[in-house]
């Protein structure tokens, strides 16, 4: 799973509300949430190595 | 619909693509890569910014607002992860700060102001019916739709330059792309 990905589905997501796809837009917004969230639980519970 | 409440969905589409554009603005002036967290905030950003994209171009739901608040949740998760690794004494920062903040520190301030937003027009807005599609788009609503879609392509670009195809370095040094970073082992 790439970190891109949030970034090209939510592209997708807006290409659809322009062409006025409602529901596909929610579709994948959602896709993209969940893709999100799960980048979240993997950053949440690894060491992150940062500036310290 | 009341005009007002369409115009300022309009102008938070603005804000939010205004925080990618800011991000944007702050990487290239002063070479400041995004960490893994940080393009976890603009993914946040993002998913929030869809929720006003939605009442732009549907028209202002309930449905929408409630997308911009799961998207702002997300985002502040993300910032809040990052405001706590960094909380305590001694433990450094990521970045430079703007006006006394480190950006995931804005980040959180934004995702919270998104849902007070979305919550007083909610309160103002709520028992609104979704009007039918909008069958004429303002000059503004347009633009703010165009540059938010422009702003999110230009986050797939970037985050490809410096992360490639893998997950992003903890603490990034380069661009992938250009030789001068690695992907994360």
């Amino acid at each position: 799973m790439i970190i891109i990905l949030p970034f090209v589905l939510g592209l997708v997501s807006c290409v659809y509300v322009m062409r006025g796809q409602r529901e596909a837009a929610l579709g994948w917004w959602s896709a993209t949430l969940i893709i999100n969230l799960a980048w979240l639980w993997y950053h949440m519970t690894d060491t992150l190595k940062l500036d310290f | 619909m009341d005009g007002l409440g369409y115009r300022l969905n309009v102008l938070a589409l603005f804000g939010v693509s205004f925080a990618l554009l800011f991000a944007f603005a702050w990487q290239f002036g002063f070479d400041e890569l995004p960490c893994p967290l940080c393009y976890l905030q603009r993914a946040g950003y993002v998913a929030c910014g869809i929720g006003f994209l939605l009442n732009v171009r549907f028209g202002v739901s309930p449905a929408h607002y409630g997308v911009a608040i799961l998207g702002a949740l997300a985002g502040a998760f993300a910032s809040t992860r990052q405001v706590f690794a960094h909380i305590a004494p001694d433990t450094g920062s990521y970045g430079s700060p703007f006006l006394g903040l480190h950006f995931y520190s804005w980040a959180l301030i934004g995702f919270v102001a998104v849902i007070v937003f979305c919550a007083v027009m909610l309160v103002v807005y709520g028992s609104h019916d979704r009007e039918s599609d909008r069958d004429f788009l303002t000059g503004q609503a347009k633009v703010s739709m165009l540059l938010f879609a422009f702003l999110v392509a230009s986050n797939i670009a970037v985050d490809f330059a410096e992360c490639g195809v893998g997950p992003c370095q903890d603490n990034p040094t380069g661009y992938w792309l250009f030789g001068t970073g690695k992907m994360r082992d």
